[in-house]
């Protein structure tokens, strides 16, 4: 006995309705950035309400060129002041050791719009400073945020034109392509701090070292020379930490072991690769409950990715490395879907939603709940949908709030972030083993012009009237109604 | 279905609501309704001459501020005078062309609706004569 029934799995139909609303909400309230880069490097619907010095600025600033070396030269007293009304900014990145070059050669033409071509440079900017009246975007939206980008194509691949020195895309070819990015610029390089920079913290910038507190560890975040946890009473001395509750001379010094943790969820860049792919990188930690096998972190590179199986209704491939701390994922379209050699401008969007707003600041706060779904779009299309996406969360770094400022809560525009590839070191012989510029030091090889944020996760029809709105001004194909519909050439 | 509209008036619009079988798949419902461009098309019932010629429909959310539900589309079209300056009875059409998301260029297939019952679109006759200067 058998009998059959009619498949209406993929059945609708569209029936009049009465319904007097007009079907729209207002998203310009939730553009809280708003930058042509061509224009001003500037703009947030967000003013700054009081001034709020940096007064530290000058332990990282130089890093990124936010705080301009010019002859190489450090001032400890250099402080940058965050004044009333100021707004979102950007910087063209550069960085202290001049061993990279990052150019852009700006005001471009085509077709009478202007863009800037990036020829190994590009642009950052830190949008909150942790534990001060700063925020001109917030680190978790009620119920996700957009990306909005006019960038200008053809890619020039690895090579970037005319550009003679090394750039980031030379010393990590599998990182260029990089059009935007969120999370922390850098590792902390403060976390171990040598007797060189506790001397100099203290003679130069008056930042006096920890001394005789007496602290308990149980998280498993301190370790012995650098190997095995170490539980149990520490102490500082001469702002270095040393085991027991007071030291003498059985003491033994102590590292701070993060475990990487200043990166989990805060380190997620869109990417277009050299055939035309576009997709993402994100670091997030590894599944307590993970079995399989891990990599060593020391050992990995852009090579170490190992793809996963995914289904055939899928329409992206998804490469992981999984380490004993942190996963690193990067999911791309599965067929090329981007002519990066056409001389062009697309409409780039890229929309995380979460699966529920949270109401309250509190739970924006401590909510674990981070899937959702994570959506691109070209031209208003939709070209990727990742659903169970793990939510980006910028964070603070777990270093003192002094030592941190403005290297969290960054976004970058046309490029990803070098980390301390070029940074300033108060103790030249100081070694750290990183991670990010491995997987993010990576620039955008074509032109850019719009950057936008939206707090909140924008529908596929929305992107389509904004693109609809502006296609005849930057030539973007877009689909028309008619007797013939023209689908070639879209992207 | 009937839908009424004056003689040289733009309004009101004509909202057309998706429905969907309730055992559908609805994620890849949305993947293809977000990929899909929507046009409307309109002719005359007797003549057959065509009013209205495949011009672009929109597509909207039914509740664009429900963060938290499942997602609800309204098809919509806006008359223009030119399309209402003669009254009579037309035939309304929608065609849905949508795009599959693994490769947006290609054509996932065609969908022309209302499928179950014909949309009879009435012009009526208006005396009303205003110009905006």
């Amino acid at each position: 006995m058998f009998y059959t029934e009619l498949d209406k799995s993929e059945y609708f139909d569209i029936v009049i309705t009465k319904d007097c609303r007009d079907f729209y909400r207002d998203v310009n309230e939730c553009k809280l950035i708003d930058i042509d880069v061509t224009v001003s490097l500037c703009g947030s619907q967000i003013t700054q309400s009081e001034n709020v010095p940096l007064e530290n600025i000058g332990l990282n600033g130089y890093d990124n060129f936010f705080i301009n070396n010019g002859n190489g030269t450090i001032d400890p007293d250099i402080a940058y002041l965050v004044e009333s009304g100021d707004t979102f900014c950007f910087h063209e990145v550069s960085g202290y050791t001049g061993n990279f070059t990052y150019n852009i050669d700006k005001l471009k033409v085509d077709n009478g719009v202007y863009y800037n071509k990036l020829d190994g440079g590009f642009y950052q900017g830190f949008y909150k400073i942790h534990n001060k009246n700063v925020e001109w975007f917030p680190t978790r939206a009620r119920k996700g945020w957009s990306f909005n980008s006019i960038v200008h194509f053809p890619m020039t691949g690895s090579t970037t034109g005319t550009t003679t020195g090394t750039t980031l895309n030379q010393a990590y070819p599998d990182n260029s392509g990089f059009i935007f990015y969120m999370g922390t610029r850098a590792e902390s390089k403060y976390a171990n701090q040598t007797e060189v920079e506790v001397q100099k913290f203290e003679n130069d910038y008056n930042i006096i070292p920890k001394e005789l507190q007496n602290l308990y560890t149980y998280n498993g975040l301190i370790s012995l020379n650098g190997t095995s946890k170490y539980i149990g009473y520490f102490n500082y001395y001469n702002g270095i930490m040393y085991t027991g509750r007071r030291f003498t001379a059985e003491s033994q010094k102590l590292q701070y072991h993060q475990e990487y943790v200043d990166l989990y969820y805060n380190a997620f860049g869109i990417r277009v690769t050299n055939d035309g792919r576009i997709g993402y990188r994100m670091i997030y930690p590894t599944d307590v409950c993970y079995t399989g096998a891990t990599q060593e972190v020391s050992g990995i590179t852009t090579s170490s990715f190992i793809k996963e199986p995914t289904s055939d209704c899928d329409n992206y491939d998804t490469w992981l490395i999984v380490t004993k701390y942190f996963t690193i994922e990067e999911t791309y379209t599965k067929k090329p879907v981007i002519d990066v050699t056409e001389n062009k401008f697309l409409h780039i969007s890229s929309v995380f939603e979460r699966d529920f707003a949270y109401d309250s600041k509190c739970a924006l706060k401590y909510g674990d709940y981070k899937k959702g779904t994570f959506s691109i779009y070209i031209n208003g299309f939709s070209v990727l949908k990742k659903y169970d996406f793990i939510e980006v969360i910028p964070h603070e770094l777990t270093v003192e709030d002094n030592l941190q400022e403005g290297v969290p809560f960054n976004f970058s525009f046309g490029g990803g972030t070098q980390n301390l590839l070029d940074a300033l070191y108060l103790d030249t012989n100081k070694k750290i083993d990183t991670v990010l510029e491995k997987f993010f030091a990576g620039t955008f090889t074509g032109g850019v012009k719009v950057f936008q944020m939206y707090c909140l996760p924008l529908y596929a029809f929305e992107i389509k009237k904004m693109v609809n709105n502006i296609a005849d001004y930057y030539g973007l194909n877009v689909i028309k109604g008619g007797r013939k519909i023209f689908i070639k050439n879209l992207f | 279905m009937i839908f009424s509209i004056r003689q040289n008036s733009t309004l009101p619009i004509l909202k057309m609501k998706v429905f969907r079988d309730g055992r559908n798949d609805f994620r890849r419902f949305e993947e293809l309704i977000e990929n899909c461009v929507a046009t409307f098309a309109m002719k005359d019932e007797k003549t057959g001459i065509y009013k209205v010629a495949n011009k672009t429909a929109n597509i909207v959310l039914e509740n664009p501020c429900d963060e938290d539900g499942r997602k609800h589309y309204i098809i919509t079209y806006q008359f223009t005078k030119d399309d209402t300056d003669k009254p009579g009875v037309f035939l309304g059409e929608f065609k849905l062309t949508l795009f599959d998301l693994a490769s947006p260029s290609n054509v996932y297939g065609e969908l022309i609706a209302p499928i179950h019952e014909q949309l009879y679109i009435h012009i009526l006759d208006s005396f009303v004569k205003t110009d905006i200067v």
